[in-house]
């Protein structure tokens, strides 16, 4: 999903910059709020954006297709601290990985659109629907990793066809995801395997981070015992 | 035991999944460069085919890395990544911190 500069029209570089300032401002005020009432709330965002930054450029080789790719990482963090702080978290994340040749700096706003604000609420959303229906923690929070990197890709496809072929838009958008998915799906399988580890790990020993988010501090969703 | 001291299961976990990582990232490496796989990265390889059809030229803002560079630079991103987490470890999961000082 890291679109590089050159690629995008300007009426959708700024378009997605928009979208992703309306989506940062939020998680900003969020934030703020949440740190003024939880002390360990700022040094959790910071642990879990120093994990996105890093899991979100480690590259794996995926033989089958022949090329690498990588996890995101945000609908892992969305689950801890929440889907709108993410959006801030992984801009930070995206404006140090333009310095390693990851990405654009014309695109931060394309590119956290698709991995921290979709990556994030559509993980984050499957994390509440599985555990509103009871599914383990594992498992919830595993698919939250699958769903959410695949929706990265799909959208990133969305924005290229959009933006190159809006006349054709379908078309090229099942082209860009096909380009995607032969190697973002085995990367997805694996986001589902860590994902659901490291939610597991802190449902076990501190299951009070899974209520750090406001709104949603149900035992039913962070219940250690399933 | 690493220092006269006992690994927790935490350690013991964390640190096999680190090498069974490592494995499955030098195998795969191997297998595909064994097929003659270029092992390219796919955001690049689409960025490339949507700059083919649509006619843009895709860059880096800044500048690109060669290839040691991409060493160096993935280098500094994890070390960078680990300190802070390092750093917010011990205050997210500090055994002295457990339970009572988050809001419910």
């Amino acid at each position: 999903m890291h679109i590089c500069d050159g690629i995008l029209s300007p009426e959708w570089v700024i378009c997605w910059w928009l979208v992703a300032l309306a989506f940062i401002t939020l998680g900003v005020v969020q934030i703020r709020e949440r740190s003024k009432n939880n002390p360990q709330y700022l040094p959790t965002l910071a642990l879990l954006g120093a994990a996105v930054l890093v899991i979100s450029v480690w590259h794996i080789p995926v033989p089958v297709s022949g090329s690498c790719s990588h996890p995101c990482g945000t609908p892992m963090a969305a689950i801890i601290v929440g889907p709108f702080p993410v959006a801030v978290v992984s801009a930070i994340a995206l404006f140090f990985q333009t310095f390693v040749g990851h990405g654009g700096l014309t695109t931060i706003g394309a590119n956290d659109f698709s991995m921290g604000i979709v990556g994030a609420f559509t993980g984050f959303g499957t994390w509440i629907a599985l555990r509103r229906l009871n599914v383990p923690i594992f498992w919830a929070a595993g698919t939250a990793g699958l769903i959410g990197d695949l929706f990265t890709y799909i959208t990133s496809a969305f924005q290229l066809a959009i933006s190159i072929y809006p006349s054709e838009l379908f078309r090229y958008w099942v082209i860009f995801m096909l380009g995607y998915m032969p190697t973002q799906l085995p990367i997805s399988i694996i986001e589902f395997m860590f994902t659901g580890l490291i939610i597991r790990y802190i449902a076990e020993t501190r299951p009070e981070m899974l209520k750090f988010r406001a709104g949603f501090s149900s035992s039913s969703l962070a219940s250690p015992t399933r | 035991m690493i220092g006269g001291r006992k690994m927790d299961r935490f350690n013991k976990n964390a640190l096999i999944v680190c090498l069974l990582m490592s494995a499955l990232i030098i195998a795969s490496f191997y297998i595909g460069t064994a097929f003659g796989k270029s092992l390219e990265g796919t955001d690049s390889q689409v960025a490339d085919a949507a700059a083919a059809v649509g006619g843009g030229t895709p860059h880096a803002s800044l500048y690109e890395l060669s290839q040691n560079g991409e060493y160096v630079g993935f280098t500094i991103v994890g070390i960078l990544g680990g300190f802070v987490t390092g750093y917010a470890w011990s205050m997210v999961f500090d055994e002295t911190n457990k339970r009572g000082t988050a809001d419910g």
